[in-house]
């Protein structure tokens, strides 16, 4: 099946992969937003109990979204692996240290001789859930609005900013994407809350943080979409490879794709309607088209970036150095042997699916967890 | 390429397992056995008729 | 590209102080997983709720070290990114998928098991239950295969291509890079470390209650467990050890000479068992390079190639070569690495310029030379040489540990088996110490084994100097400061806990005891 496959579109189904996989992660960072709302949504320390043991069954799985998302980086484009990481250094680093801290977060919170205090912990999930989620929003911003690096003739590379990824922060995109992504993660979460959490304080709270903040997020989006419709973008020649700027080159690849424009006009309806089910009514099952209109979203986001003949990752020191899907993927033989790797994919989802059932057919409440000695 | 002693060698991981846990269960069984040392002496410690000590 | 030293080797110090640090939580995780799911086992077979709370007692512990192991692990993948940027592009084709492979097919099977293993216990049914628990000690050991079959690639290069047109390493072989006999061997001594490790954990927490005359039952039985399960497993890692070494013989002569401190090659290699090395020894010189030792004549060559008689290469052999056993010199090797090297950038540059001839001629020089590439960015002959002191005294440390870990399971044992441990407090102090050696057995084996294969990122194709991201040094100090300061503050916070869930002891048992 895959052996067959030309190397473009090798390139192009891991690409796929790649946009999923980033799809899944903006999903799964529910967990992030949720450690943002703990003291908002949590009044008291048993309620914070509750919501922290709520996401604690969840948040490896985030993780490992993370861990999996640069794992599937380096084998299918590892030019991009080498690249941004090495170059965006401080960047990377920082969302490093956000995830690190999150480890221990839930399982040392509570537990005496924890050495730093309940409150330390606590304020690293904060920082997880809020500096983290925004450099990320940050750095997939750069995709869109590029980089400062060269690649040379042996594809070595280097940045050309002593800032070392510092300066993608001065771009207001770069921003705006960041805040969008906490936002998104924020109401998220609220939804998440309203399916798993038995208790009425707790889901009244969240559906005040749905009605206010999802027009944040909207005013957000918008302008984050409208950008990436109108701004220029960076195309390259099919045959020579040469890339030159394109102006309206991602609303060029939204019309020259229709199936892309489906899907991410499918994701933001389901989106919508998740976030209106959690407004406007009293269900509690907002979370799966928002989830799924997430995943829709970004992936449909990856398409318009990696496909159509478009660099990724634009250089903005060197446009020639612009990574594409082409230039920056393993061999062929790697990508043929990854992709039947790749069918695992289903296999694990289908069993994330099943445990995700059984551990949430009930709601958790506040006694469940008081009666677990090993409760986060 | 023989990939034949690559693959008895992987082999060998869960066959160390389940040794390692049957060995496990082998010294269970003798471990529990003398745990109970004390009540088979009153029990079965003399004379007692054989049925009393069946269940050791 | 120029490549400063400082950055160099602040780079390797942020690689080794991340990866000691996470190596201090996963061999726990690799064989405390499979205890546990063990004590379970036993809990569904017997429906002896005794078990399910001692289960728990040691999945909480777990707990704490799994956590930790996360957060250290997190950073260890994307490293090879931030730090390691030229190394990812020359091997990635290679390196990136086993590590793709380990996030799909262990990395979710531990994460999604392991929240049903602790938060599942009234959720799912006991066999669901069960299963869970083996699921997350099989995922995580299938993680630690695929970070050694990445670490044994990078040992003993194989399955692979050099393509000029993208200077880089291209897989043409799956199969040869998952079967690499360094592979496997590495997989198989590492994981049997770890549970060996986590025997030692469960006997000395033990030995500590029993000291303290405390939670007796708890302890004996624990030890009883973790014994069984630490004799078998150390026997098999004695085992693994010994096919290690022979791979480290075939394919890294420089390490294993550094490991035995053999500066001069012979037949008939003795081995040294224990040994103090002479400092001012020198390659090359007259100096005897030990000032005591005991060895065992032969043992070397009977070790590493099963033949009394086997020749071994010694240190001055690799450096300056040998005619009769048909050894290149390291000066031969850099001359042929810089022709490859040269032919390379010629190969480039006739590409630019559209000439085919020229092309193909470089191609051709460069394929002559391209086994020795490597070579031709070393310096001096003398780079060649990994530090033989640190590969020396954490071969021996790790051996002497791994050696005095099989008689303590045979001795605990016997004394578990015969209901005589408590009357031997002695054994009993020597296991709560043993733990501490476990861990420096560890690290010693980690040392052994990436110090003795310097100055190699990948052997004999790619020295550490050209691996690294082209980036200053300032930012590499700086993070390197920040995991210092970080993991150190951690560390801390995690052995507190731990030691504060052991003196309060499985608490879930005392509950029922007054019932």
């Amino acid at each position: 099946m895959f052996n067959s496959m030309s190397y473009l579109h090798l390139q192009q189904y891991w690409w796929f992969l790649i946009g999923v996989l980033a799809g899944l992660f903006v999903f799964m960072t529910f967990v992030q937003g949720g450690q943002t709302l703990l003291w908002t949504l949590g009044k008291s320390e048993e309620k914070r109990d509750l919501i922290v043991n709520a996401l604690g069954r969840k948040w490896e799985l985030t993780f490992t979204s993370l861990v999996m998302f640069g794992g599937a980086l380096f084998a299918s484009f590892p030019l991009f692996y080498a690249t941004s990481f090495g170059g965006a250094y401080y960047v990377w680093m920082a969302i490093l240290f956000c995830f690190i801290i999150q480890a221990v977060a839930y399982e040392y919170r509570k537990k005496p001789g924890n050495v730093f205090g309940e409150r330390t912990y606590e304020v690293f999930l904060f920082i997880n859930g809020s500096l983290g989620i925004i450099l990320v929003g940050a750095a997939l911003g750069t995709l869109f609005t590029g980089g400062n690096f060269v690649v040379n003739d042996m594809h070595l590379s280097h940045w050309t900013k002593a800032t070392y990824g510092l300066e993608a922060l001065l771009s207001f995109f770069n921003v705006a994407f960041g805040f969008m992504l906490f936002f998104l993660a924020r109401l998220l979460a609220a939804l998440y809350f309203l399916n798993a959490i038995d208790d009425e304080e707790i889901a009244r709270r969240a559906r005040i943080v749905l009605r206010y903040e999802s027009g944040i997020f909207l005013l957000l989006f918008l302008y984050v979409a409208g950008s990436i419709l109108t701004m220029k973008g960076y195309a390259y020649d099919p045959k020579t490879f040469v890339v030159h700027i394109e102006a309206m080159k991602f609303l060029h690849n939204l019309l020259a794709m229709p199936a892309v424009a489906v899907t991410l006009a499918a994701g933001i309806v389901l989106l919508l309607w998740g976030l209106g089910l959690g407004i406007f009514t009293q269900s509690d099952k907002g979370i799966w088209p928002a989830g799924i209109g997430t995943v829709l979203t970004v992936l449909a986001l990856f398409l318009l970036l990696g496909y159509n003949h478009t660099a990724y990752y634009p250089s903005l020191a060197d446009p020639q150095s612009s990574l594409t899907i082409q230039n920056s993927s393993g061999s062929r033989y790697t990508l043929v042997a990854m992709s039947w790797v790749s069918l695992l994919v289903p296999v694990v989802l289908g069993y994330i699916v099943l445990v995700w059932r059984s551990m949430n057919r009930t709601k958790i409440t506040v006694e469940e967890v008081e009666s677990d000695h090993h409760h986060y | 390429m023989e990939y034949t002693d690559a693959i008895i060698w992987y082999a060998s991981w869960p066959v160390l397992i389940y040794i390692a846990y049957r060995f496990v269960l082998l010294n269970m069984k003798h471990h529990a056995k003398m745990e109970r040392l004390e009540e088979y002496e009153q029990q079965c410690g003399g004379a007692v008729e054989p049925k009393a000590c069946e269940k050791f | 590209m120029h490549i400063d030293p400082s950055l160099v080797e602040w780079s390797r110090a942020q690689f080794a102080l991340t990866a000691l640090y996470h190596w201090l939580f996963v061999p726990l995780t690799l064989g405390l997983t499979f205890l546990v799911a063990i004590m379970e086992t036993i809990y569904v077979k017997t429906g002896d709720e005794w078990w399910k709370k001692t289960t728990r007692f040691w999945m909480g512990l777990l707990a704490i070290n799994f956590a930790i192991g996360l957060a250290t692990g997190i950073i260890m993948e994307f490293e090879f990114g931030t730090n390691w940027s030229n190394y990812s592009w020359i091997v990635g084709d290679i390196f990136g998928a086993p590590l793709a492979i380990e996030g799909l097919m262990a990395f979710f099977m531990e994460s999604t098991f392991f929240a049903v293993m602790f938060f599942g216990w009234d959720k799912v049914s006991k066999r669901m239950h069960l299963l869970s628990t083996w699921l997350v000690a099989i995922g995580s050991n299938l993680s630690a295969l695929w970070i050694l079959v990445a670490n044994g690639w990078m040992q003993h290069p194989v399955g692979i291509r050099f393509n000029p047109d993208t200077a880089r390493n291209e897989m043409v072989d799956f199969w040869a890079v998952l079967f690499n006999p360094n592979a496997y061997s590495k997989f198989l001594h590492t994981i049997s470390s770890g549970y060996v490790l986590a025997s030692l954990f469960v006997i000395s927490i033990s030995a500590w209650y029993l000291l303290r005359r405390r939670d007796i039952q708890f302890a004996k039985r624990s030890i009883m467990v973790a014994a069984s399960f630490g004799l078998i497993v150390s026997l098999f890692n004695v085992t693994t050890g010994d096919d290690s070494a022979r791979h480290v013989a075939q394919d890294q002569p420089m390490k294993l000479a550094a490991m035995e401190g053999l500066y001069e090659g012979k037949s008939g290699a003795e081995i040294v068992t224990f040994g103090i090395l002479n400092p001012s020894k020198k390659v090359g010189d007259k100096q005897e390079p030990f000032l005591v030792k005991v060895a065992i004549p032969e043992g070397l060559s009977l070790l590493s190639y099963h033949r009394v008689d086997a020749y071994v290469p010694g240190i001055r052999e690799l450096v300056y070569g040998s005619k009769e056993h048909g050894i290149l010199s390291v000066a031969e090797k850099m001359k042929r690495g810089k022709e490859a090297v040269a032919a390379l950038a010629a190969y480039k540059a006739a590409k630019k310029a559209g000439d085919t001839a020229q092309m193909a001629a470089a191609k051709k020089r460069f394929e002559a030379n391209s086994a020795y590439l490597g070579y031709g960015y070393l310096k001096t002959p003398l780079q060649a040489v990994p530090s033989v002191p640190t590969t020396f005294y954490a071969f021996h440390t790790m051996v002497g540990l791994g050696t005095w870990f099989v008689l303590l399971f045979i001795v605990i044992l016997y004394f578990t088996m015969t209901d005589t441990l408590e009357r031997h407090r002695k054994w009993l102090w020597a296991a709560l110490f043993s733990l501490p050696l476990g861990y420096v057995a560890q690290e010693a084996g980690w040392i052994t084994a990436e110090v003795g294969r310097q100055p190699w990122a990948i052997q004999d194709m790619l020295p550490v100097g050209m691996a690294t991201s082209n980036i200053v040094t300032s930012p590499v100090m700086i993070t390197f400061w920040l995991f210092a300061i970080l993991f150190t503050a951690l560390l801390i916070a995690e052995v507190k806990i731990m030691t504060t869930q052991i003196k309060l002891g499985p608490v879930e048992l005392k509950e029922d005891s007054h019932v």
